[in-house]
């Protein structure tokens, strides 16, 4: 299986060697260099965008997708947490189409790879390839988009050094409030007596909160006692460039250090509870020409990545910040003794900081060796080139945990003395975590992949353009002892230009999976595309405000092979738990008949439309508007709510579910440059709605419960018209099916007029998470030295259910939790006209915190993601250092957010926080 | 220059055209080996077989696997069938029990018939069907199973099938009718219900079909103990017989009108002769059992033959178990252990009402009266239970009963509660005064006992047979013979009760067995099906009565009934809905009426 490696591999040695002979002779050839990018450009005929490094640079994060928010028109970035390491966002191409996978396709210099393992400051652009006629190229892996990331390479050219250092301040945007203690207590009591209760704090009680007693009667903010306001960050970087007729060279060094929020994390001897992360990456690309003919590439790119984090995990760690009360204990019951009860054992600090730690250890290593090969003397304008790759990624968890004990406060004794519970829980001694010394999570990925292209330009004169390729390509990944996933195409394209006006191009992919039954493995994806540049042509050649207009249309069917399953068409029998027979009730095993065979699995198609219009005004104008549309077939859905129980077997999901999605990206810039000042300010907007066309559903009996006809992820709701007033009111609306219900409650609508209120009055409402708009604002000037520049990241037309931050939002949920501060006035009969939030309960109340829209906020937001000052120091002054430029800037990351919510943030409720931060930093090039 | 070129641009384009050609390679793509079983690989070896046996045997019925912790997953919540019955009740102070939906009326048909916390799981019993099937189909192609492996694996296979339709047709009525192992592709797969009388045909046909088999055992003992057996289809049949015999199927007018439908939920007329064929199954059941060294445990020890009979194994001396369940190795017996008690556990959601006690008769076939308050003499906590049938020991537990060693329960609450000592559990976690005892007899406290509690869940057993032959035969007669009270005092006399008395008109006779049946069978879901074959729909209205147990400051108790609620029984509660998302494909499975 694997010698086909070895054989190309040895092919390439020695190629390199022969290579190696001729280039120790032949160095002092030429290479002429021919630029044809402008060219190209007005030749597409394609909805791609693209950023370059210096959209990017700008921003004082550690993740590439992060420095994306709002860059690039179609993509919408999503924002998931703020945990030092696990921020990596969620990526929508055009938002989404399907039910699967929906994450576009990232491929690192024409190899799929980890958009997280590619370094910030290496990167030379990422384009996202939009319609079907720019992804073709990847066939069966390209209906959820591509985005293609090309790192930085060196030029022939003098010697660049560039060194960057910059030290960040970070802190939460937002930190959720709860009411104090004497505050809480009062309305707890309220909450009992709502629920026809007896009060549980005497006026003694509340009096010794509202005076306050750090011991007695505490107010503790778990959140401030556990965790710091800010944390630092450190980044470096340090590349040198540059580059002669033979050899071409871009090596880059960079250092990342997050530190973490969490406080006492040096309590403990010999290790750290913090969560901080360091990472060093390198990378070299190199370029060597062996003649005028012939060269080589050999790319290598590495990480090594070490989190230091405490054993526990941080989302439930995050969620008792948020839960445990303020009023019942202090944080310790006397010096290193933390203090809880049996129903509160997990003391937040003593979670955090006295149950281990855990470091994450990640090891990535990239490698490309390529050549390329130019037939000029043989055939013009034909080259080939050959590239090999192999990648590999590890990672694992080494560390200890560890459990603690707390003690209860019970009160005092006679001589004023506290009087303390004995220990709940132990205080255990550090295990290992891992099995049998192994470290946790193991995890080892390896990545081949091969790629041959010939590319053939021919030159046909003035009037004709002739461009065609053919690429073959193939991918290997092993993920731990998982069968390897594979793929295959073997794709080209064919572009024809006249008069420098009129282009057109077809494309094809034949490409395929391993997931599939056997000869239904391959399928050949065309796209066809063609532009009309307007502004050539004759009447308008003369003019100097139309630099550029160019219409474009495109169209083709491309495939989705991520469906979520591999191999259906082998019926799977499971092992399972099986029996117990025998006197001694003795387990024996048993298999399961798995899901039933699906022969017929195959991947999504995608049928693309596509038209848009591109024009450049007055040289400083740019404007691009692309419309699009796109009808996705054969997902992959679940139909056993449409076929008879009597079948005896759970059925396979099959390719039936169909989507329509459709949308617009605009942008418009402007920018200028003169000798002291210049300007630039550029705002792009997409927009992307989808529909759900088919989807077995079982019958419903009205029709507001289908999803189809809804989009994606539609929420689905009762709809909230106020609170019950009275239990009058109570007894003459339609009976409420979830619990008791009292005055102060949450009144639904009826949707069927059936008079009770059930999952039958659950209609489509609010908006998924998704947002329909996305937009970024980019303005800046300069000023001799100086410049500032500020970027707005915006999306609208999403929804936020508090329900997914029940801790936050649900005071008092299941007689736990806190009361926030978010609500303004609970309902209460004296406050029944101005109350906004429903009565305060300590029963469970199913009747008010379930999905309703009374629990759906409007999620649109502006955020200010980026704000720069910078000042370049004059060249005299930096040519006297030696320097070509230095610069100094402040920057502020996420610094405001305007939105609906204000309580928290609106992207990530709970959890981790996300962070805003004040960077300043040095850059210089020498 | 080009003396250099032309072999390298050769060697380049070879390469090239070599990797464009291996394209068309598609082993690139090829699944490498792996151990997994598809149904062809199964069926290749006889342990992976058995295997599939195992698994078929995993549908069940299983009642002990009760866990309050993860109610959201057990069956009805983590609480039994009695308990929707007006024998007992579900803990009140835990709403997701499922039984409370029956007390309030408030089942909802979704829930009943396809949820994990419902009563059960319609497709499933079609999954079970399917398993069997499959084995039935294909077992003869297994290489290195013996002739007589084969046939038994059948004979299994046949009776498992008979057995799910049972559950089947005692909850539904007449059902969808697979006969083999349906291929989505290309069966018909919408199959409409078949008539009642077509289900229970072939219950008897697939039960015949294996009891003619020779290879098929009277019964499997050691570690083959679980595994249906010959006499289990016989005494299947027996009850398959005796079901469509009783009043709620025996009809010509069901128990509601269902127009032209009223073959899929009864018999179409009303035949005595089908309680006659009771009689002969169950008869022909009783000898083969006999004859194949089963008995009905009648040790010299009264007060322990009948836990005997339900909870122990036959190497434990268990000579009447025909067939038990056993889904779970150790199943948490802190779930089973009744609430309020003084040790460790004690989560049980099943309480026991005053109905079920009042039908224990004294040692001397008295009855106690509990109308009234009873007042208990000085020091003598117990003493209305203390000469009730052994059998109400052993299922049942109530205030100050002894448990072991010393340890009493306690049940009561103090005439002045500030009373010093007062450690009785408070009504609010006790809820009702007499709670269920029968599974965990004897395990109450493992650190006492050191046993290991691995229950078995009684599926049939001899004295099962006794009771249906007494049953059945009472009916065909206009007078109870001799035979109907043989088997009915032998019940009773081995747990150390009387006989009953003689001379007993057929519907005076027809109580006494329906008392047997209540008390012999408690909580073991009897209750629950029999009261609606026999048609007895408003017995489940109750009202449902409990006791309230007071300690006096002169150490007397006094024992006060009172109603604790009425419930609804609706005519439709006759018979189980099919799931409303199964009706919804509008195949043509037609709902049972009132649903």
């Amino acid at each position: 299986m694997k010698s086909y490696i070895y054989k190309y591999l040895l092919a390439f040695i020695v190629l390199f060697l022969a290579g190696y002979t001729t280039f120790a002779r032949q160095q002092n050839d030429t290479v002429p260099e021919t630029d044809t990018a402008s060219a190209k450009r007005r030749a597409l005929t394609y909805s791609i965008s693209t950023v370059t490094s210096k959209d990017i640079i700008g921003n004082s994060v550690y993740l590439p997708g992060n420095s994306l928010f709002g860059k690039l028109p179609g993509l919408t970035v999503q924002q998931r947490t703020g945990e030092p390491g696990n921020d990596a966002p969620v990526f929508s191409l055009r938002g989404r189409s399907t039910m699967a996978a929906s994450e576009p396709l990232i491929m690192v210099d024409g190899i799929e790879r980890n958009i997280n393992d590619v370094q910030l400051e290496d990167i030379a652009s990422i384009t996202v390839l939009k319609d079907a006629a720019s992804a073709i190229i990847y066939g069966i892996r390209a209906a959820n988009g591509v985005m293609l990331i090309t790192t930085k390479r060196g030029v022939e050219g003098k010697l660049t050094i560039n060194g960057k250092i910059e030290q960040g301040l970070m802190s939460p945007t937002r930190n959720p409030g709860f009411v104090s203690s004497a505050d809480f207590v009062k309305l707890y009591n309220q909450a009992l007596s709502n629920d026809g209760l007896a009060p549980a704090y005497t006026p003694a009680q509340i009096a010794g909160y509202e005076n306050g007693d750090p011991y007695y009667y505490p107010n503790v903010d778990w959140r401030k006692e556990a965790t710091n306001n800010n944390a630092l960050g450190t980044k470096a970087n340090f590349d040198v460039s540059g580059g002669d007729k033979i050899a071409k060279y871009y090596v880059g060094l960079g250092y990342f250090h997050q530190g973490g929020l969490y406080k006492n994390s040096d309590r403990n001897e010999g290790y750290s509870t913090g969560i901080f992360l360091d990472n060093v990456s390198f990378r070299s690309n190199l370029d060597l020409n062996v003649n005028k003919h012939w060269s080589f590439g050999l790319d290598l790119n590495g990480r090594v990545y070490q989190k230091n984090a405490p054993y526990t995990n941080t989302a439930t760690t995050w969620d008792m910040l948020y839960k445990y009360p303020a009023h019942l204990f202090p944080a310790y019951v006397q010096d290193g003794v933390y203090a809880g009860t049996t129903v509160y054992p997990n003391n937040p600090i003593g979670y955090i900081n006295s149950s281990g730690y855990r470091i994450t250890n990640n090891r990535v290593i990239h490698s490309t060796l390529s050549t390329k090969y130019d037939f000029s003397e043989l055939i013009k304008g034909l080259t080939t080139g050959l590239r090999f790759s192999t990648d590999n990624f590890y990672s694992n968890q080494e560390g200890y945990s560890k459990t603690f004990g707390v003690r209860e406060l019970l009160g005092q004794n006679g001589s004023g003395a506290p009087l303390l519970s004995s220990l709940i829980g132990t205080n255990g001694n550090l295990e290992p975590i891992g099995a049998g010394g192994y470290p946790e999570n193991d995890v080892q990925n390896k990545r081949n992949t091969l790629e041959g292209n010939i590319e053939y330009t021919p030159q046909l004169g003035p009037d004709h353009s002739f461009s065609t390729l053919l690429i073959y390509h193939q991918d290997r990944l092993i993920i731990g002892s998982e069968s390897p996933y594979n793929y295959q195409f073997l794709s080209g394209r064919m572009n024809y230009g006249y008069l420098n006006r009129y282009y057109a191009e077809i494309g094809a992919s034949y490409s395929g999976t391993e997931a599939f039954p056997k000869g239904n493995r391959f399928g050949l994806f065309p796209a066809v595309s063609a532009g009309w540049v307007i502004s050539e042509e004759g009447f308008l050649k003369q003019n100097n405000y139309l630099n550029l207009l160019k219409i474009r249309v495109s169209a083709g069917a491309v495939g989705n092979a991520a469906v979520g399953q591999r191999f259906s068409d082998l019926r799977q029998y499971i092992a399972a738990s099986g029996y117990n027979f025998g006197n001694a009730n003795t387990a024996q095993a048993g298999l399961y008949p798995g899901i039933a065979p699906n022969p017929n699995l195959t991947w999504e198609t995608a049928y693309k439309y596509d038209a848009g219009m591109d024009a450049r005004l007055f040289n400083i104008l740019d404007l691009s508007l692309t419309v699009f549309y796109e009808k996705r077939k054969n997902i992959l859905v679940s139909e056993d709510v449409l076929v008879p129980g009597i079948i005896g077997q759970d059925l396979p999901n099959i390719n039936a579910g169909i989507t329509a999605n459709k949308g617009l990206e605009s942008s418009i810039s402007v920018s200028k440059q003169k000798k002291d000042w210049g300007y630039h300010a550029g705002v792009n907007i997409s927009y992307a709605t989808n529909k759900i066309t088919y989807l077995p559903e079982t019958i419903q009996p009205y029709s507001y419960l289908y999803q189809k006809g809804n989009r994606i992820s539609q929420p689905f709701m009762l709809e909230a018209i106020g609170f019950f007033n009275s239990e009058a009111e109570i007894q003459n609306s339609p009976v409420q099916t979830f619990g008791t219900v009292k005055p102060g409650d949450i009144k639904y609508k009826d949707q069927n007029g059936d008079e009770i209120i059930d999952a039958f009055d659950e209609i489509p409402m609010e908006k998924p998470n998704l947002p329909n708009w996305d937009m970024g604002l980019d303005v800046g000037f300069n000023f001799k030295g100086f410049d500032v520049s500020a970027f707005f990241q915006g999306q609208v037309g999403r929804s936020i259910y508090l329900g997914n931050a029940p801790f936050l939002f649900w005071p008092l949920n299941n007689n736990g939790g806190r009361i926030n501060t978010y609500a303004e006035q609970f309902w209460t009969e004296q406050t029944k006209t101005t109350a906004d939030y429903p009565r305060l309960t300590t029963l469970e109340n199913k009747n008010n915190y379930r999905e309703s829209s009374f629990w759906y906020v409007n999620g649109d937001f502006l955020r200010l993601r980026s704000l720069e000052l910078g000042y370049t120091l004059p060249e005299s002054l930096s040519k006297r250092a030696r320097l070509s430029n230095a610069r100094i800037f402040l920057r502020g990351m996420n610094l405001f957010t305007f939105d609906h919510l204000k309580y928290t943030d609106p992207e990530v409720l709970s959890g981790y926080p996300v962070m805003k931060s004040y960077n300043a930093g040095i850059s210089l090039q020498f | 220059m080009n003396k250099m070129i032309t072999p390298i641009a050769v060697a380049f384009l070879l390469l090239l055209g070599s990797m464009m050609t291996s394209s068309c390679n598609k082993d690139f793509l090829e699944k490498p080996f792996s151990v997994t079983f598809n149904e062809d690989s199964v069926f290749v070896k006889y342990e992976n077989t058995e295997k599939l046996v195992n698994d078929m045997y995993n549908a069940g019925p299983y009642y002990l696997q009760l866990s309050v912790g993860v109610t959201s997953t057990t069956r009805l919540g983590g609480s039994m069938l009695e308990s929707a019955t007006d024998f007992g009740g579900s803990f009140r102070a835990n709403a997701n029990y499922g039984a409370h939906k029956f007390n309030f009326g408030t089942v909802d048909a979704e829930w009943l018939t396809n949820s994990k916390t419902g009563e059960d799981i319609y497709a499933n019993h079609y999954k079970a069907i399917r398993k069997a099937f499959t084995l039935l189909e294909r077992i003869d192609e297994v290489p290195d199973a013996t002739p007589a492996q084969k046939e038994r694996i059948k004979a299994e296979a046949q009776t498992m099938i008979a057995l799910q339709y049972f559950e089947l047709m005692k909850r539904y009525g007449g059902v969808p009718l697979v006969t083999k192992k349906l291929n989505v592709q290309t069966d018909e797969v919408n199959l409409p219900r078949s008539p009642l009388s077509d289900i229970y045909n072939y219950i008897i046909q697939m039960l015949d079909a294996a009891i003619a088999n020779p290879n098929f055992a009277a019964r499997y003992d050691g570690l083959d103990f679980g595994h249906l057996n010959k006499a289990f289809a016989y005494s299947l049949k027996a009850k398959a017989a005796l079901y469509v015999a009783s009043p709620l199927f025996n009809t010509a007018t069901p128990y509601m009108d269902f127009g032209g439908n009223n073959n899929l939920i009864c018999l179409m007329g009303y035949d005595p002769a089908r309680w006659e064929t009771a009689v002969k199954f169950a008869d022909e059941a009783i000898k083969y059992c006999e004859s194949n060294s089963y008995a009905m445990v009648n040790t010299s020890n009264v007060n322990l033959n009948y836990t005997i009979s339900y909870q122990y194994k036959p190497n434990q001396g268990n000579t009447e178990m025909i067939w038990a369940t056993q889904l779970v190795t150790n199943p948490s017996m802190a779930y089973w252990i009744p609430r309020g008690t003084p040790f460790s556990g004690g989560f049980s959601s099943n309480l026991v009402s005053m109905n079920m006690v009042e039908r224990y008769q004294n040692k001397d076939g008295s009855y106690v009266n509990w109308n009234g308050v009873v007042t208990t003499p000085p020091n003598d906590p117990t003493a209305p239970y203390k000469n009730l049938d052994p059998r109400f020991n052993q299922t049942v537990m109530h205030n100050m009963q002894n448990l072991y060693g010393t340890t009493q329960i306690q049940y009561y609450e103090h005439e002045n509660p500030s009373l010093a000592g007062n450690n009785s559990p408070s009504k609010a976690q006790t809820q009702w005064s007499h709670q269920v005892r029968k599974h965990v007899y004897g395990y109450e406290d493992r650190a006492l006992t050191q046993k290991t509690w691995s229950p078995i869940c009684s599926q049939m057993r001899v004295t099962d047979l006794y009771m249906m032959y007494a049953e059945a035969l009472n009916e065909t007669l206009a007078t109870p013979d001799q035979r109907i009270y043989d088997k009915i005092n032998l019940i009773r006399s081995r747990s150390g009760m009387p006989n009953i008395p003689t001379g007993l008109s057929k519907d005076e006779m027809r109580i006494k067995i329906q008392n047997e049946w209540a008390i012999e069978f408690a909580f073991e879901e009897y209750r629950f099906w029999d009261l609606k074959r026999w048609k007895m729909g408003s017995v489940f209205k109750g009202p449902v009565y409990d006791v309230a147990v007071k300690k006096l400051n002169n150490n007397t108790y006094t024992y006060t009934k009172y109603k604790f609620e009425d419930r609804p029984f609706y005519d439709w509660y006759y018979l189980h809905p099919f799931p409303p998302s199964e009706v919804s494909l509008q195949y043509g499975l037609v709902q049972n009426p009132g649903w």
